[in-house]
């Protein structure tokens, strides 16, 4: 019986090192310390934060920022310009109110201009009940320590310590090969939410196909979402307050799916009704310096139901008009 | 505490540890311990259902009794009544009462007829259709004579609660699981080791398979009305693989703990995908259920010898009551008469085909016929498995209607997005065949210790970095 048990510790010795391995480059920053190597799961909040702050290249005298998920990533701050606003596209994916608020407490502290305008994607999503705080926010202190601890956010379900432990492994060795080979994220890659992943973008080259993660996704999304989060309102009116105190115009607009997926949304999920509460609840925001648009279905902007990059994110064209829809409002405005 | 999980991966080992230390005590001690740690395993969920294992377990235990010194048949019929009576009940109230207070309303509404719901949203006890009808058994087969009563409370209470078969089965038969508790049982070195590689490959079923494909079905189903017939062809595929992965990783844990602690259980699934014809499929998949129903319901109600009506007749209504047994829903129901109506053409050839065997016995690839049959069964199987995996019938007729009308849309529906759970079905399959004469598919004893050991680390590496640690609950949990 003891050569069975001797055996089975011997085998299970490898597993133990590789164990180690992934505690010790730490990729997904999930333990206590620094991490040897470059994480190599490096996310939007991340990338942005750092290239806000620490890229000698960014003079940080932005005029205008892009607030909100991967849902307005492709709107363009080039176009900004024709409007005479150096803009920095702040957009993060599956962004929550605490997001905003935080990243606006940074941008107040070290952007070496006043900020004019900021242009804020609106999503029920971001006020949700069941979300817990983004693990990626915690994992950017310059952003987290923003973090109000008083007001409680929904708390994180059980997270399989197992299923940690698999993707810190696996994400160890690509740490690794992306050390040894100088494989950086950058601009010309694109992240995907889903697979938290970098992604080289790639044009549209046809129609939008169904796709059922995405729905799947977003139907997860809305599955127990049963009402706006207080702590959420709370989060979104401190940052209301920042604006207000800071004569920072802001302009909102409710981001909008894919036809198909809307009408997906509409028939599986409670995503009519809160986003009823949330419009209801954005309306009753006194600051005058913040009005918004119900871009939910594209014919609210004219766009092309066509120009879709997937069911979730509007193509180029969308955003093109977005944008410029937004800025005659904040010239009429100004 | 599911298999897996990481308390189990503390739990289990901790248990067989103290288990084999008490080898040398009588029986009962490690009899005591299999009690405690089934409860803390079950109790571990919801300590408050245990009382239920318990009336279960002390009801049959002492029909048992009764039955043992009780020779009147109305007696002995009065003390299978009082079992069936307890079993059923706790089953019936517990599964189905607000499925019947349901269908009964809507009955009424047919007929015009209005009644207010009074459903009790009752939990389901994890494990109840497994528990009773294991408990059951031992009633009846007493009952039949089948079956030696046993006097040992504890020995008995540890087989109906024994912790490896508690949430899902096998539904290990009294006579055959009783008496190893009732002996002293000795550390089988090479079945410990051979416990240990079914394990193995349970988890990798369950966590690299089932588990994978888990997200890809829900997503298919739940968006089946924007896909196109191939799209849908390929999720009830993956569902029932994902099934299969699933439901015989857990059997193969389930039977490989047992073998760790010194029990012999008869196999559960023996490769049932590649299965000749519907009543091969039949003795393949979920052996110890089937072969429960066979002897508890068909043949009692007459089985084949009444003539080829009522041998219909009789299959139907098992299929139908099996149907029931997964779950209260009527597409549990059309499920088990789908399978039922399989049957009825070999009822009605004078010579049906009976394969007993393993396909392709002496052969590396099955015979063009053999391919056919087993795809002509496996797509009838399928058909099948678009009921059970439904939410509602709406939605498995729905199913299958859009199959029809939107066989395919090119440019419109992402195919590529399944590639990789499709590659991994198929790898599953073709080691499943390559070892499909074995008893299960880790018997790789005679290979050479290099390559044993390769294969471990290819299986345990790989589980770690492409598994999908959920700790999602098995499928047959539900029922």
């Amino acid at each position: 019986m003891s050569s069975v048990f001797k055996r089975l510790l011997i085998f299970l010795l490898p597993i133990l090192a590789l164990l180690v391995f992934q505690y010790l480059v730490d990729p997904l920053d999930i333990y206590p310390g620094e991490q040897p190597i470059t994480p190599v799961a490096s996310h939007y909040r991340f990338v942005k934060t750092n290239d806000y702050l620490y890229n000698p290249d960014n003079k940080r005298d932005y005029d205008a920022f892009i607030f909100g998920s991967s849902r307005v990533m492709r709107l363009e701050t080039a176009q900004f310009k024709q409007y005479g606003l150096k803009a920095f596209n702040y957009g993060v994916n599956m962004t929550r109110a605490e997001d905003y608020y935080c990243q606006l407490r940074l941008l107040l502290e070290y952007n070496r201009k006043p900020i004019k305008l900021i242009i804020i994607g609106l999503e029920p999503e971001l006020l949700s009940n069941i979300w817990p705080v983004h693990r990626q926010l915690l994992q950017v202190p310059e952003l987290s320590r923003y973090l109000i601890e008083d007001l409680p956010l929904p708390e994180a379900g059980h997270e399989e310590l197992l299923q940690i432990i698999s993707d810190s492994m696996r994400y160890s060795f690509t740490a690794l090969w992306n050390h040894l080979t100088g494989i950086k994220p950058s601009s010309k890659y694109e992240f995907d939410p889903l697979t938290g992943d970098f992604m080289i973008k790639e044009p549209r080259k046809s129609a939008v196909k169904v796709s059922s993660n995405l729905m799947q996704s977003l139907y997860s999304i809305y599955n127990g979402f049963t009402e706006l989060d207080p702590s959420r309102i709370a989060y979104f009116d401190l940052f209301m307050d920042l604006c207000a105190e800071n004569d920072i115009r802001v302009i909102g607009y409710v981001t909008g799916n894919h036809p198909m997926l809307l009408d997906f949304l509409r028939q599986h999920t409670a995503y009519e009704e809160r986003l009823a509460e949330a419009m209801e609840y954005w309306d009753s925001i006194e600051y005058e310096g913040f009005s918004w648009r119900d871009f939910t279905s594209v014919e609210a902007y004219g766009g092309d139901p066509d120009d879709f990059a997937d069911l979730a994110h509007i193509g180029t064209y969308n955003a093109e008009l977005v944008v410029r829809q937004l800025m005659e409002e904040y010239v009429q405005s100004e | 505490m599911l298999f897996n999980s990481l308390q189990f991966a503390l739990f289990l080992p901790a248990v067989v540890v103290v288990y084999w230390l008490l080898r040398h005590k009588p029986p009962r001690w490690q009899n005591l311990l299999l009690l405690a740690a089934s409860y803390f395993f079950y109790g571990w969920w919801d300590w408050r259902f245990l009382s239920l294992i318990i009336v279960v377990s002390l009801t049959d235990y002492l029909v048992g009794r009764g039955l043992a010194v009780e020779e009147r048949p109305g007696r002995r019929r009065l003390l299978l009544a009082v079992s069936l009576l307890v079993n059923l009940g706790i089953l019936g109230f517990f599964k189905y009462f607000d499925f019947f207070a349901d269908s009964a309303v809507q009955l009424l509404g047919l007929f015009g007829m209005k009644a207010s719901r009074t459903t009790l949203d009752v939990v389901l006890p994890l494990g109840i259709s497994f528990f009773t009808f294991k408990s059951l058994s031992y009633s009846i087969d007493v009952f039949r004579r089948k079956c030696e009563p046993t006097r040992d409370v504890v020995a008995y209470f540890a087989y109906v609660a024994f912790f490896p078969q508690l949430f899902a089965g096998p539904i290990e038969r009294a006579k055959n699981l009783l008496p190893q508790f009732l002996k002293p049982r000795t550390f089988d070195t090479d079945e410990a080791k051979d416990g240990l590689r079914q394990i193995l490959w349970g988890l990798v079923k369950k966590i690299a398979v089932a588990d994978f494909l888990a997200g890809y079905v829900d997503t298919v189903f739940l968006t089946y009305d924007h896909q196109d017939g191939l799209v849908l062809g390929i999720g009830v595929f993956l569902y029932a693989i994902q099934l299969y992965a699933d439901f015989s990783g857990y059997s193969d844990i389930a039977i490989g703990v047992g073998k760790l602690l010194g029990f012999k259980t008869n196999p559960n699934f023996a490769c049932p995908y590649f299965s000749r014809n519907i009543t091969e499929f039949w003795r393949r998949w979920h052996i110890s259920m089937m072969s429960w129903f066979r002897d508890y319901i068909f043949y009692p109600l007459g089985g084949p010898f009444r003539g080829k009506a009522r041998w219909i007749g009789y299959t139907l209504v098992t299929f139908a009551v099996s149907g029931l047994w997964h779950g209260p829903d009527w597409t549990f129901v059309v499920w088990g008469l789908l399978n039922g109506l399989y049957f009825i053409p070999m009822i009605l050839k004078k010579k049906p085909p009976t394969f007993t065997g393993v396909v392709a016995k002496k052969r590396l690839l099955p015979s063009l016929k053999e391919t056919g049959q087993m795809l002509g069964t496996f797509l009838l199987v399928l058909l099948g498995w678009v009921f059970f995996r439904s939410d509602s019938l709406g939605q498995a007729f729905g199913y299958l209607a859009r199959m029809v009308t939107h066989p395919i849309m090119p440019g419109q529906v992402g195919y590529r997005f399944y590639l990789v759970p499709i590659l991994v079905c198929i790898g599953l399959l073709i080691i499943e065949w390559i070892q499909r004469r074995k008893r299960h598919t880790m018997q790789i004893e005679r290979l050479p210790t290099w390559a044993r050991w390769s294969i471990y680390y290819i299986l345990v590496i790989g589980m770690l970095l492409f598994g999908t640690f959920g700790g999602s609950e098995f499928i047959y949990f539900q029922f």
